[in-house]
């Protein structure tokens, strides 16, 4: 027993040791000064994309990587050191951030946009407000009716997104809620789609990011809330979630230069252009 | 059997792949691993091992709706290479996590119902830097993969995790032997970033009947197994120690307790190339001599695209270590391409 233990704490004083050779600095290990690579959110893609291409205009010696696969992927990517910057359209897990102190990683959640929900319905629609019970209740098919809300007679037809894509992805965390999606809902392949079936059916109900809103069709306030870029700004507005980019530790150094370009008047003005709202 | 255990998992796979094609609601992704080998092997300086083989394939399944998750993986593994080509197949995981429980949901809490990843020491975080497999593996104290339940869920402040359960005990490859079950507990905790401390427990206990298939059974009557791991994570050098120690008894009444260690450390060098190093000692009965085993593993693994991984590894081990002779030494050296899809 005594062997054992022995052998036991000697291997443990070695293992500890190593690991503060990590103080050294390793030349080899060193990663290229001009190359970052992001990975991750095929939300969070057209943003980081988009700000990509711009920074490499300003910054011609500099190479920027993006590719997408999910925010899994991006957070997965900080976690192992594969990629510099893991984009994700949500928060990181409790099991991803044991596994990354567990590894001595601090994932550092940068926010860069957010993605807001708007609820439509046809403009003659008496309704002007709705609570996210309601919208759930709606979308899971156990209020049909408007009559149910104290709306007019008739159906309430329900629009939605296809279930890949991420507005669906929002709308079913934030409302949805565990849910499933009533089998008669209409499915659509994108937020102009979604918008052309609520301007021209009378009873139809469906939701669109905030950039595809217009005069064409009626704004539901939810929990009170009416959803414009303020209200998802300063919070108050529920359906809408943040986008992030991901970090080992504060951003530094080169990553540092690409995050502030993205949260700059410039970077914001790309976040709106492709859809998103703006964090400030 | 084996006919059926295929069929069965042919057509479990089919409609996963069908459910995954069609289904609008649950998300299903399908891929997977496969491990083609070459080993050269020599026992006391004697050329005894020279094999190609195509180690293993795992194909998985996941699937993801709300309020659960569920997992399958099909294991083919080439068990008698240089005897016959023989792809055995085997479901080495079939479980559900179920999240949306009442009360457990609150608390964060998730139990994982099925064939599933046994959450002791370090034979289920093991990734396989090196070829070897981890201590537990290596020297059967534990099984991979058993038939239970265990609830699963994490301590405050996301200081760590836990996981404890009800299992067969007899693992994925055995009909269970006894009425009894066994049980297991772990719990891992970060006290501070890049370091982590895992305690584990896995009880087997065996009923009054000792008889299997109506033969006497030498399956020890009880078995407990303790392992403690403490591990680190700084930059690209990573590591642990794991101690290990079991208490088998023996159906003739007379005690064993053994005792095992572990240590491992690996180090990125440079961009997609990493060196790996691991020494295990085995001692499964302290009372007796000549029973010892040493296992030294190094290894360089490089990746040769995203998706084909290059390990070379050499291995010595050393059998009935202990007492005025010689150990029995084989040398192994190993190539292997991991392939993921």
């Amino acid at each position: 027993m005594k062997k054992f233990f022995k052998i036991a704490v000697v291997l443990s004083v070695m293992a500890l040791a190593a690991g503060s050779v990590y103080a050294w600095n390793w030349p080899w290990a060193d990663k290229s000064e001009n190359k970052i690579s992001l990975t991750g959110s095929t939300t969070v893609l057209p943003i980081a994309q988009k700000a990509a291409e711009e920074f490499m205009k300003a910054n011609p010696s500099v190479e920027v990587s993006v590719k997408g696969g999910g925010s899994g992927v991006g957070i997965a990517a900080i976690l192992d050191g594969s990629a510099d910057i893991g984009n994700a359209s949500r928060a990181i897990k409790t099991k991803e951030v044991i596994n990354a102190r567990s590894k001595g990683i601090n994932a550092v959640g940068n926010e860069v946009a957010k993605d807001g929900i708007a609820m439509v319905v046809h403009k003659s629609n008496p309704v002007d407000a709705i609570t996210l019970n309601q919208l759930r209740d709606i979308f899971s098919g156990k209020i049909t009716k408007w009559s149910q809300l104290g709306g007019g007679s008739g159906k309430i037809v329900a629009v939605s997104r296809d279930t890949t894509s991420g507005t669906y992805e929002v709308f079913s965390e934030l409302v949805l809620r565990g849910a499933k999606l009533r089998d008669d809902a209409i499915m659509t392949v994108s937020n102009r789609e979604v918008a052309e079936n609520v301007k021209n059916t009378e009873g139809a109900i469906g939701y669109l990011g905030l950039a595809f809103l217009s005069d064409e069709m009626k704004v539901l306030k939810v929990e009170g809330v009416l959803a414009t870029e303020a209200n998802v700004i300063n919070g108050t507005y529920k359906v809408a979630r943040p986008l992030y980019m991901y970090t080992n530790g504060e951003p530094s150094g080169l990553v540092k230069q690409y995050i502030d370009y993205v949260l700059s008047p410039a970077g914001q003005k790309i976040v709106k252009e492709v859809g998103y709202v703006p964090v400030k | 059997m084996k006919n059926v255990l295929r069929i069965t998992a042919a057509a479990v796979l089919s409609m996963a792949i069908s459910a995954g094609v069609f289904a609008a609601g649950p998300e299903t992704k399908i891929y997977g691993y496969n491990w083609f080998r070459y080993t050269l092997g020599y026992d006391n300086a004697k050329e005894k091992t020279s094999a190609f083989e195509v180690k293993r394939t795992y194909v998985r399944v996941k699937t993801s709706g709300d309020g659960y998750e569920g997992a399958l993986t099909l294991d083919y593994e080439n068990t008698e290479a240089q005897e016959k080509i023989n792809f055995g197949t085997w479901v080495k995981y079939a479980y559900v996590d179920l999240k949306s429980i009442p009360l457990l949901m609150d608390a964060g809490m998730t139990v994982r119902a099925g064939l599933q990843p046994v959450p002791f020491g370090t034979i289920d975080t093991w990734e396989y830097p090196l070829i070897e497999k981890a201590l537990e593996d290596k020297f059967k104290l534990a099984d991979s993969a058993d038939y239970g339940v265990t609830l699963r869920g994490y301590l405050p402040a996301e200081l760590g995790n836990f996981e404890a359960g009800i299992i067969s005990g007899s693992g994925y490859k055995k009909a269970e032997a006894n009425l009894a079950k066994s049980v297991v507990a772990s719990v891992n905790v970060v006290p501070i970033t890049g370091i982590y401390v895992r305690g584990s427990y896995l009880g087997h206990q065996i009923g009054e009947d000792t008889q299997v298939n109506g033969q006497p059974s030498s399956l020890a009557k009880y078995a407990d197994r303790k392992a403690v791991v403490l591990g680190f994570g700084s930059g690209p050098i990573s590591g642990f120690v794991e101690a290990l120690e079991s208490k088998d008894q023996k159906s003739s009444g007379k005690s064993g307790i053994g005792q095992f260690i572990s240590a491992y450390l690996g180090m990125e060098i440079v961009d997609g190339v990493s060196a790996h190093a691991m020494y295990m000692v085995s001692n499964p009965d302290t009372l007796k001599v000549r029973d010892e085993k040493n296992v030294y593993a190094i290894g360089v693994n490089y990746d040769v695209t995203e998706k084909v991984l290059l390990q070379l590894n050499y291995q010595m081990e050393q059998d009935k270590v202990g007492g005025a002779s010689s150990p029995v030494t084989t040398n192994l050296w190993m190539a292997q391409t991991k392939w993921s899809w």
